[in-house]
């Protein structure tokens, strides 16, 4: 696969992503908020209570600011700040989603970490990749299909996140290497 | 399931934690079992097992473990209330039972909003001496299930709702038709029907590593001439390296090939001291002792009334002594079942089922 189809892989879905984000759930934002917690009994439960009020006030005052969604696995190989790159893999196939996988876990680079999309359930394989694993599965029932409305989410929760199709880098014979400089070139570019 | 009986039956959503192990799934899987034909189970899963849940036939979705997760508590559970929201959205339960010790903060918020009409906490009963009480009100809850251990029947604590609570018998994974004899177990794994096997599953090893105390266990089965099956554990974040000869198998439930094995060696966890008392095969416990429920208290417990051995194997010595003890034990009694009530899933797919005629009733 030449470096222009490669490109305008990652463009298609940099695009689909980009129309996922804008048709927002609020619905579901707006009707599943976590409310705060009443006081607990027990000394030992209370101060617990308190130190996170502290800590959430900290937070809400911008003092402490802890990144909302950490991607980084405490059991993964790279470092805490390694930046996420969403290896997009719906509808791939088992066995190249695996070549795809041990391709980029072979050598991990230290600065970015996948955060795999997928439908595909090899978890028993994913577990030891040391990434975080976004799950699409398809579920019967009412209302928009659940893999769509999901994907919707994840699209909103990693917005500008960078992403690539797995099925593509496979084919161009991605690996490590090729991901990071995409990364470096792609910094100096306007976002697609 | 076809699709169209999976619309009519009445919805069941089983949320289970990732422990140490295997456990916590395995107890919404036997659930899910005994609900299977009567309910539609669908699991929301914190372990990263889900391709075991989908081969036995079950819906599921998956979420990063807040164990594994660097997000914070509160980060954690608002993204768990989302997306729990979204599953509660499309499956619509009747009956959603939560697996675990404590629980979640976004599991009750996505619960009340979406307006969960039973909800189900199951939990176990042995937890290590000073373990605190979780800040969690049992009235919060139409049914408290207890899990419990050796030798318990079912019993009703407390009788009204909200905060109903029964302790049932202990739960095995599978019935006792679904686990394959020592000849067929043997030939499912392809191994020789004349030859002396131990089973090793000491855990996934994420929270305590166990590859010292393995190979040291490793070594002294094979002193006696036997082949060690090591299990890799779904879960495990990674695998030990493994010494030659040592034969690895990824199965679950391991319970359905146990009697493939003339002795087992493994943690004593809930699930698998169930599993070990379901085949009667021999075995050598290894608690860990770095998890809050009383491994050693169960390990023992069970090692009075089944053929078991229970030691830390932490040096040469004990480990040896183990081993000696459990061969002993195997020349004595061979894999034979107990009578003892294993019949606790049943129970609690009933309690659920029941849950499900209360709320239509109203």
């Amino acid at each position: 696969m030449s470096l222009k189809s490669v490109n305008s892989d990652i463009e298609a879905l940099q695009r689909h992503l980009q129309n996922l984000v804008r048709a927002v759930d609020s619905e579901l934002t707006q009707r599943y908020v976590v409310r705060w917690p009443r006081r607990p009994p027990g000394l030992y439960w209370q101060l617990r209570w308190m130190v996170a009020i502290v800590l959430r006030s900290l937070e809400y005052m911008g003092i402490w600011r802890p990144d909302p969604w950490p991607v980084v696995l405490k059991q993964a190989h790279c470092d805490v700040k390694a930046q996420p790159v969403l290896i997009w893999a719906v509808g791939t196939n088992f066995d190249e989603l695996r070549q795809v996988c041990d391709r980029l876990s072979a050598r991990p680079l230290p600065t970015f970490t996948p955060v795999l999309v997928t439908d595909v359930a090899d978890f028993t394989f994913f577990s030891r990749l040391g990434w975080l694993i976004e799950y699409l599965p398809r579920l019967a029932g009412e209302g928009e299909p659940y893999e769509k409305r999901k994907e919707r989410f994840l699209a909103r929760l990693y917005r500008g996140t960078p992403a690539l199709p797995a099925d593509a880098i496979l084919e161009a014979g991605w690996g490590p290497d090729d991901i990071q400089q995409w990364l470096q070139t792609r910094g100096q570019k306007p976002v697609v | 399931m076809a699709e169209v009986e999976k619309r009519d039956l009445p919805c069941v959503v089983l949320f289970n934690i990732n422990g140490s192990g295997m456990g916590h799934l395995s107890t919404c899987l036997a659930y899910a079992n005994r609900l299977q034909g009567r309910a539609r189970p669908v699991l929301f899963s914190l372990a990263s097992a889900i391709e075991m849940i989908h081969e036995m036939g079950f819906e599921a979705d998956y979420f990063v473990s807040r164990f594994w997760s660097r997000a914070t508590a509160w980060a954690w559970d608002r993204q768990l209330a989302l997306r729990l929201g979204m599953l509660f959205e499309r499956v619509r339960p009747e009956v959603v039972v939560f697996d675990g010790t404590w629980p979640y903060r976004g599991f009750l918020e996505a619960a009340r909003a979406y307006g969960v009409p039973r909800l189900v906490w199951s939990n176990l009963t042995l937890y290590k001496m000073g373990m605190r009480k979780v800040p969690v009100r049992e009235s919060g809850f139409d049914l408290i299930i207890q899990l419990g251990e050796l030798g318990t029947s079912f019993s009703t604590q407390r009788e009204v709702m909200p905060g109903r609570k029964v302790t049932i018998p202990p739960v095995t994974l599978l019935r006792d038709e679904a686990i394959l004899d020592r000849g067929n177990a043997r030939d499912s794994l392809g191994l020789d029907r004349d030859g002396r096997y131990a089973l090793f599953s000491l855990g996934p090893g994420n929270l305590k590593d166990i590859s010292g105390i393995g190979r040291g266990l490793i070594d002294e089965m094979k002193k006696h001439g036997y082949t060690v099956v090591w299990t890799r554990a779904p879960i495990s974040a990674s695998d030990p390296g493994l010494p030659d000869g040592v034969v690895s198998i990824a199965a679950y439930p391991l319970v359905r090939v146990m009697r493939a094995f003339d002795v087992f060696v493994g943690a004593a966890g809930y699930n698998t001291c169930c599993e070990v008392l379901q085949s009667g095969v021999p075995a050598l416990f290894v608690p860990n002792t770095m998890v809050s429920d009383d491994q050693t208290g169960r390990a023992e417990m069970v090692a009075k009334a089944a053929p078991a051995v229970v030691s830390p194997c932490e040096t040469l010595a004990q480990r040896t002594d183990a081993i000696n003890r459990l061969l002993a034990l195997q020349v004595r009694e061979r894999a034979t079942p107990l009578a003892f009530d294993l019949g606790g899933a049943e129970r609690a797919a009933d309690e659920i089922l029941r849950l499900i005629t209360s709320a239509r009733c109203e």
